[in-house]
């Protein structure tokens, strides 16, 4: 990959970047019940004057545009804002919070691989037979139910069956590693499976695809082993789909992670998202989700990067 | 016709159609009133109640019955609505191309980067009036750019066939040309897309009930999980009032997976079976 094509890439998603801003900016701000209104609750002591203070000090007294202009310089310096809630650092913040959602998505990625890709494999070797259609119908479980759900059923089999296993209370990795992934088994595995269930329906689908063509055959006549062929020769053309369907689903990863954070009490950014929605606290809010666009972009670049080493006949330029 | 259909098409069919009929009946199938207090709350499964009772003394067979309704619509409404939204965008920026497209491909761009669910839960949390009219309208409104960028590729590689442009030359409509010659020539392109949104939609609308952002006295399978979660149904024991939902959104989502691989199969015979 050039460098030129590198910076063209990346000014290219500039314009996608800044309407993701305009429209996570209106649309915390539109609909009615704003921050100040939960701050004060049901305290009505409040004079009139305080109020417009405080919306004075939030800097929410200005048209709509005019603190969007505001936000956007002090982004481009760098400077997060604060908390409207808890006047903490925003950039301290997501900092805090990003170890744990990066583990949660790793973790994630890598049970989801190591499940999905070899059961792929061995369905499309097998296929129709009793193996193929038995791994058929658990993706399709893995495809078709909500991961709230299997993490419920993931929570109860553990808590009945594994009384000293740890399900709740994050512990971070450096503090005691052993009770860290223990902590990260059930959800990294609920959120897995779910991806799990995609990869493994695409690595089978490219894999019948090019076991069926003539390179195979032609490696199996010249006498090479049988796992020599799937691996080396099937496996590698059939891998670019495998890359772009992981790639997309690195991104509802960030979604996914939501819900899996607040089911399993894990402090990552994914709850820190929607408690920000609850207390409507505006900067928190837009950060994570602009945060959460640019990762998806650089992943997609990433990806494109990805295929040029897999296979050398596709050229970016 | 239905030679043709195979396996997949007719178990996915099958299991469609079954939910239908219990929406449709759900009066005369539901052994109680969903909404009726019928007995000690959190009871076990009996004879009299198949799934036991939740925590309020509901019958939850009878709830999963109705429940089936709401969801079944939900999902329909929201699929339809998707992949017509995927459908006008997509369609419109394949077949005019130039400015048109480079607009309208910088609008899939944005939604495709901004992730679904964060969107959806920042949506859902600020509409004031709670149902499932907000929860279809969210989920539409924020999960039709994949199907829209697909069908836009599609119409692409169309806009030039000859069919397409003997039409032009003949001095037929844009707008003829795009839903009487494009449109029937990606049939099962649209078909599976309405699937996948059906299946979206589903998932989607149980995560959002899920959370809470949905209308809680509403009976569906979603907001029979939400409730399940917060009177922590499982210390109880009150199995069938966790199970029970989810099995039922799965295997609803299921028939909509099928029916989406049907139509793989139809299209790539390599992955046929024998």
């Amino acid at each position: 990959m050039s460098f030129s094509y590198l910076v063209r890439r990346l000014l290219l998603s500039i314009p996608t970047i800044l309407i993701v801003t305009v429209i996570v900016f209106v649309l915390v701000r539109l609909v009615p019940g704003d921050v100040v209104d939960l701050i004060i609750g049901t305290q009505k002591f409040l004079s009139e004057e305080q109020i417009l203070k405080m919306y004075e000090d939030f800097g929410l007294d200005k048209p709509i545009f005019v603190q969007y202009f505001i936000w956007m310089k002090s982004m481009l310096s760098g400077n997060l804002g604060i908390s409207l809630r808890t006047g903490e650092d925003v950039a301290t913040m997501l900092l805090q919070r990003l170890p744990v959602t990066l583990e949660l998505a790793f973790l994630s990625i890598f049970v989801s691989i190591i499940i999905g890709i070899p059961l792929g494999i061995i369905s499309a070797r097998k296929k129709n037979t009793f193996v193929d259609n038995l791994i058929k119908v658990v993706g399709l479980v893995g495809l078709s139910s909500p991961a709230f759900w299997i993490g419920t059923i993931f929570i109860v089999i553990f808590s009945f069956y594994f009384e000293s296993f740890t399900i709740f209370g994050y512990v971070a990795f450096f503090e005691n590693p052993m009770k860290n992934l223990q902590v990260f088994l059930l959800p990294s595995f609920t959120l897995g499976l779910m991806i799990a269930a995609q990869i493994l329906r695409i690595t089978r689908t490219s894999m019948i695809e090019s076991l069926s063509m003539d390179y195979v055959k032609v490696a199996y006549s010249k006498g090479l082993g049988k796992n020599k062929v799937i691996y080396k020769h099937a496996f590698r053309n059939a891998l670019s789909p495998i890359i772009t369907v992981t790639g997309i689903q690195l991104g509802y990863l960030f979604g996914g992670s939501i819900v899996i954070e607040n089911m399993f009490a894990l402090p990552g950014l994914g709850r820190l998202l929607l408690q920000s929605v609850n207390q409507r606290d505006y900067p928190v809010i837009q950060a994570i989700i602009l945060f959460i666009v640019i990762v998806i972009i650089i992943l997609n670049l990433l990806i494109d990067f990805i295929y040029t080493i897999i296979d050398p006949r596709i050229t970016l330029g | 016709m239905v030679r043709r259909l195979n396996k997949k098409a007719i178990v996915g069919l099958s299991i469609f159609f079954f939910f239908v009929v219990i929406a449709f009946f759900a009066p005369f199938l539901a052994p109680y009133d969903p909404n009726e207090f019928v007995g000690i709350p959190y009871s076990r499964p009996t004879s009299e109640h198949i799934l036991g009772l939740d925590r309020m003394g509901r019958d939850i067979l009878s709830q999963l019955i109705y429940g089936t309704r709401l969801s079944l619509i939900v999902g329909l409404t929201t699929g339809t609505l998707m992949t017509t939204i995927s459908l006008l965008i997509g369609m419109t920026a394949g077949y005019f191309g130039g400015l048109v497209d480079r607009i309208l491909s910088t609008i899939i761009d944005v939604f495709m980067v901004i992730p679904g669910l964060p969107l959806m839960i920042v949506i859902a949390s600020y509409i004031r009036f709670r149902g499932v009219v907000p929860i279809i309208l969210v989920i539409s409104f924020t999960s039709w750019a994949p199907g829209a960028r697909v069908i836009r590729a599609q119409t692409l590689t169309m806009r030039n066939r000859e069919f397409i442009l003997a039409s032009k030359i003949t001095g037929e409509k844009s707008r003829r040309i795009i839903f009487s010659e494009i449109m029937p020539n990606m049939l099962s392109l649209i078909s599976s897309n309405f699937f996948v949104a059906c299946l979206t939609a589903i998932v989607g609308e149980a995560s959002l009930e899920f959370l809470g952002f949905g209308d809680v006295s509403a009976i569906t399978w979603g907001t029979m999980l939400y409730w399940a979660q917060n009177s922590s149904a499982l210390l109880n024991n009150s199995w069938g009032w966790v199970l029970a939902p989810g099995i039922a959104i799965a295997t609803l989502g299921a028939s909509f997976a099928l029916l989406n691989f049907s139509i793989d199969e139809l299209t790539n015979p390599k992955l046929r079976g024998v």
